[in-house]
């Protein structure tokens, strides 16, 4: 009769996975005795994760799980990945998602910024005109795959304002504000004078 | 102490199995797996072959029926309502997991 399998949850870091990494297991796994009883026995692995695991991804390794019984083959150990939240990004599959602030100028007039990446800094042309919750494709500088192509890293604008500003930089706002004819708000104006007029949303 | 460093192996879409390989890892009958092919739960890479092969991260939905069967000593019906709930649970979980990561966390 095969011995019994062990599963265990192997939490990694986006660091680990992006490059693989060895982890060890300690476990508390049921063998039997010289004496034929049923014990816990402390037991320790080393194994190597390869570069691409991400999470939910499962990994076997034979005969590392519970000891045959009348001759059987022993069981096998399965590992369960789970990757640890990570301060910059966020893993969707062998994608990462990077939150990427941008000062209000920069959004509009465009910009080269540097964004971090788990491969080094990379250089990223925000175009012109670029609006909060776009999101700016890095091709390959996601997270390995298992055969070799990459996932992407996507950058997600947004667009923040300073705490506080001198007077200059608020004399240029003003200046700004009493110039531009930009109305973020003109599709507003069509639903509200339809419900003005008793008529509901056009 | 001295600690052996273990491979270990992938259960994904690019490894493949045969049915029997499957049988042994998961502890189901091939009649069992044969069973949740026909229902669906389980995809042959090779539909229609006489030997059908499947990819190794079958092992892990063949193991997960293995553990529903014995412990919960469900019929094939049973098995299979609960294998789509599985299932659907899960693709709800990685659509969920998707939206998480297009939120943006740091405000400032």
């Amino acid at each position: 009769m095969p011995g019994q399998d062990y599963e265990v949850a192997v939490p990694i870091t986006l660091e680990q996975a992006y490059s693989g990494t060895e982890v060890n297991l300690d476990l508390n796994v049921p063998a039997y005795d010289a004496r034929g009883h049923l014990r816990r026995v402390p037991q320790t692995f080393k194994a190597r994760i390869p570069k691409g695991a991400t999470e939910g991804q499962r990994l076997r390794i034979a005969g590392k799980g519970g000891q045959g019984i009348n001759g059987g083959r022993a069981g096998d150990l399965y590992l369960n990945i789970s990757l640890r939240p990570h301060a910059l990004y966020r893993a969707n599959g062998h994608d990462l998602y990077l939150d990427l602030p941008l000062a209000p100028w920069e959004a509009v007039l465009g910009a080269s910024v540097e964004v971090p990446t788990l491969g080094g800094a990379v250089r990223l042309k925000v175009p012109p005109g670029t609006a909060a919750g776009q999101r700016l494709r890095l091709p390959k500088r996601g997270l390995p795959r298992p055969r070799g192509t990459e996932g992407d890293l996507y950058a997600i604008v947004q667009i923040v304002v300073p705490a506080t500003v001198a007077d200059q930089e608020s004399a240029l706002f003003k200046q700004l504000a009493a110039t531009s004819k930009f109305n973020p708000r003109s599709h507003f104006s069509p639903v509200q004078s339809a419900v003005d007029s008793g008529g509901g949303e056009p | 102490m001295r600690v052996e460093l273990s491979e270990v192996l992938w259960l994904d879409q690019h490894h493949e199995l045969s049915l029997r390989e499957v049988a042994e890892l998961s502890g189901l009958t091939e009649a069992e797996l044969t069973e949740l092919v026909d229902c669906g739960a389980l995809a042959p890479t090779n539909p229609g072959a006489a030997q059908q092969m499947f990819a190794a991260r079958c092992v892990v939905v063949a193991r997960t029926a293995s553990r529903l069967r014995r412990d919960f000593e469900l019929d094939a019906q049973g098995l299979t309502l609960a294998m789509t709930l599985l299932e659907r649970v899960q693709d709800l979980e990685a659509q969920l997991n998707e939206l998480r990561a297009l939120l943006p966390h740091r405000v400032l």
